[in-house]
């Protein structure tokens, strides 16, 4: 895994377009309230000369390491930049101290540009490190660890409460828990439930191969559909249905509210789940289950002890993606009154209020990133006997 | 033992066997050989039922196997394929151990049996016991292999092509494991491979299959001596028959061991072995230029020399 010692020119461009960030638009702005426009504070400004310089000196040492980088300093670059990364919370608490007296309750603190841009290309740097490294799964799922956990710390002990976000969230803390539940609920009950579907389907066209074509043809179909227009096609039938049959009502089925949403997230989550259901069946070796057969194992004992844990490395691949594209939608169900974070989405554009769009757009993207890490995490579990291959 | 009386099996409408007769005594090594697509496969997995036939039948130990229940039929019945055939998620000692557990012995006999079946195939058990199967080599999980069909001790062995994907040494070598363990275990054994030489080297009754039909069953030595058809003779290849039917016999048929020799050290650099074959004896006379070689026995006593001449007389013989 010995890296040729030569200049790295994404990691010389990224820090370099950090620092013309970091200096030449907005850190921070403050707003006296929720409806006056804010000021926009450049770095100095924002942190004082001191935390300026040391935020600076961080992607300075980064850019300087690419030059004539090796191997134990790319992991220097990777230390860095998750260091930096997960102290952005500090450099906002110091801001907020500066900025917000604390006898003014409501004046806030608005993410600027240069700080958008700063966590935009340190995430982008750590990429390209971890792709260099060729570092396995443990070590992304480590530093998303490490930054993740260090916002919640700062979160959680009060530190960051003058952010505009954490203020919006402040009026709104009960709501966001019916959101988060109504997101988590939409999603789940989407993913389960397609689950379940896609795995039966999967099975029969691994059984009749001819039912291939027709079932990926009508779910591709499917997803072509705009997601807007899809959740919008759904009120009419489903108003109709209950109409007919007032008792649907009391369950909750109407033309808007979570049925046209799980219906609607159900159709586009059932191609991932499906078609990689099946590829992974389709794909254990045919020797494997001819040894199987005869050996003597049953249709049954061959399926449940041999084809399906072979595959369950890339259904759970499957589960991943779908799950995150899930979640994505969801957001967009809140159109028709199915709750979940697209509440606050709307609200927000519907109020020219841009934290209150971030209060919903941020929590989604985090929902996300928890989904990606817990099933990388298990893929790479339930294919331990292959990761045994690469360290041999 | 293993009868197959007028097997037929269609695809499609076309015929890969056809109208098959053969009988596999207990004990005996058949080798089916064949290019591919000549049924060679097709018939073999007929008989564990993998592949049901569709006319005729098959008998084992005098038994109709339609009567048997298919899982039934296999457990009894070891079944070797190239390596591809191991469970890449199961480690070497789950892979044997899988018709014994199959079958519900209790997990002490399972453990024992997977370490005797472990030695028998030079498989150090500290080292292998706890590997996947991709971490082996090549010949390592043929061995797997091999061993996982003879778990469950059964009577009746079917190898398909077991050692077709492996390097020329180590199939060499697996050869020579496979005639040792068959010398122990007297399994009754069918056997599917291309290459003749295999087939000549290891079976003791070789089937050669062409376009479904079995075209000639016989001993290796037969087989070599008087090939049914031109087709036969095309596989067995003209122009080295000689040499091949000189590999067939050992030096303990064509010497007479003689007390007068004990004792005696041996002139030359080029010392013969009882159970080197005809074949070695001829290639080594090429190579040290001489026609007469002294030959020594099991104990590398001097026992008595083989000459140019006799090894002529051994393969005209019986012509």
């Amino acid at each position: 895994m010995s890296v040729k010692a030569q200049t790295n020119r994404v990691l010389l461009a990224l820090p370099f377009a950090a620092l013309a960030a970091l200096w030449g638009l907005d850190f921070v702005s403050v707003q006296p309230n929720r409806i006056m426009p804010g000021t926009g504070q450049s770095l100095v400004a924002a942190l004082g000369w001191p935390g300026a310089l040391l935020l600076s000196g961080g992607v300075l040492a980064i850019l300087l390491n690419a030059w004539r980088i090796t191997s134990p300093r790319f992991w220097l670059t990777l230390a860095l930049a998750t260091l930096l990364l997960a102290l952005l919370p500090l450099a906002l608490h110091w801001a907020a101290q500066r900025h917000v007296p604390a006898d003014q309750p409501i004046a806030r603190i608005g993410l600027g540009a240069g700080f958008w841009a700063l966590v935009f290309l340190l995430c982008l740097m750590i990429i390209e490190v971890l792709q260099r490294l060729r570092a396995g799964t443990h070590w992304r799922l480590l530093v998303m660890a490490v930054v993740l956990g260090s916002l919640f710390w700062f979160i959680s002990t009060g530190r960051l409460d003058e952010l505009a976000l954490l203020r919006e969230y402040q009026s709104r803390s009960r709501q966001f828990g019916t959101a988060l539940r109504g997101h988590l609920m939409l999603v789940g009950g989407a993913v389960g439930v397609s689950l379940v579907m896609g795995f039966g389907l999967a099975v029969q066209i691994l059984r009749r191969p001819s039912w291939q074509k027709p079932v990926l043809g009508v779910l591709s179909f499917f997803q072509t559909i705009p997601s807007l227009a899809l959740f919008g096609l759904l009120i009419a039938p489903l108003s109709a249905l209950s109409a007919q049959f007032p008792w649907l009502q009391q369950f909750g089925i109407r033309g808007i509210g979570w049925a046209p949403a799980v219906l609607a997230l159900i159709g586009y989550s059932l191609l991932p789940m499906v078609r990689n259901t099946w590829v992974a069946l389709d794909g254990v070796p045919a020797g494997v289950m001819e040894a199987a057969r005869g050996m003597g194992m049953s249709p049954l004992q061959a399926f449940v002890r041999v084809r399906l844990p072979l595959a369950v490395p890339v259904v759970l691949e499957g589960v991943r993606i779908t799950t995150i594209q899930a979640i994505g939608l969801t957001a967009v169900a809140a159109l028709i009154g199915a709750g979940g974070f697209g509440t606050f989405i709307f609200q927000g554009l519907g109020q020219a209020a841009n934290e209150l769009i971030l209060l919903g757009a941020i929590p989604t993207i985090l929902l996300a990133l928890l989904a990606d890490m817990i099933f990388t995490a298990l893929a790479a579990l339930t294919a331990g006997y292959r990761k045994e291959v690469a360290t041999s | 033992m293993i009868e197959l009386i007028g097997v037929t099996k269609l695809f499609g409408g076309r015929a890969a066997v056809r109208d098959l007769h053969l009988t596999v005594p207990t004990g005996a090594f058949c080798a089916l050989v064949g290019t591919s697509g000549c049924g060679k496969s097709t018939t073999l997995r007929m008989i564990n039922k993998l592949l049901p036939h569709d006319g005729g039948q098959i008998h084992i130990d005098g038994q109709q196997i339609s009567q048997f229940n298919e899982q039934t039929l296999r457990r009894r019945i070891g079944y070797a394929i190239q390596s591809t055939g191991l469970f890449p998620h199961w480690t070497v000692a789950a892979n044997i151990g899988l018709v014994p557990n199959l079958l519900g012995w209790p997990k002490a006999k399972v453990q024992e049996r997977t370490r005797e079946l472990m030695a028998l195939l030079g498989l150090d058990e500290g080292t292998f016991w706890h590997k996947y199967p991709s971490q082996l080599s090549g010949g390592q999980a043929q061995r797997v292999g091999v061993a996982r069909a003879l778990a469950a001790d059964p009577d009746i062995l079917l190898m398909d092509e077991p050692f077709g994907a492996l390097d020329p040494i180590t199939r060499e070598h697996l050869q020579n494991e496979m005639l040792r363990i068959q010398s122990r275990l007297r399994k009754t054994v069918v056997f599917v491979t291309h290459d003749m030489d295999e087939a000549l080297k290891l079976a003791t009754h070789v089937g050669v299959m062409h376009e479904g039909r079995l075209v000639q069953l016989a001993s290796p030595e037969t087989l070599l001596r008087q090939p049914a058809n031109g087709y036969v003779e095309s596989l067995l290849g003209s122009q080295d028959r000689g040499l091949k039917l000189a590999g067939l016999k050992t030096l303990a048929e064509v010497v007479q061991p003689d007390d007068k020799w004990i004792g005696t050290a041996a002139r030359g650099q080029t010392v013969l072995n009882l159970s080197d074959s005809a074949r070695t004896a001829l290639s080594a006379m090429l190579w040290s230029g001489q026609n007469c070689l002294p030959v020594r026995n099991e104990q590398g006593q001097l026992v008595g020399e083989v000459t140019l001449d006799q090894l002529c007389r051994l393969s005209e013989s019986k012509a």
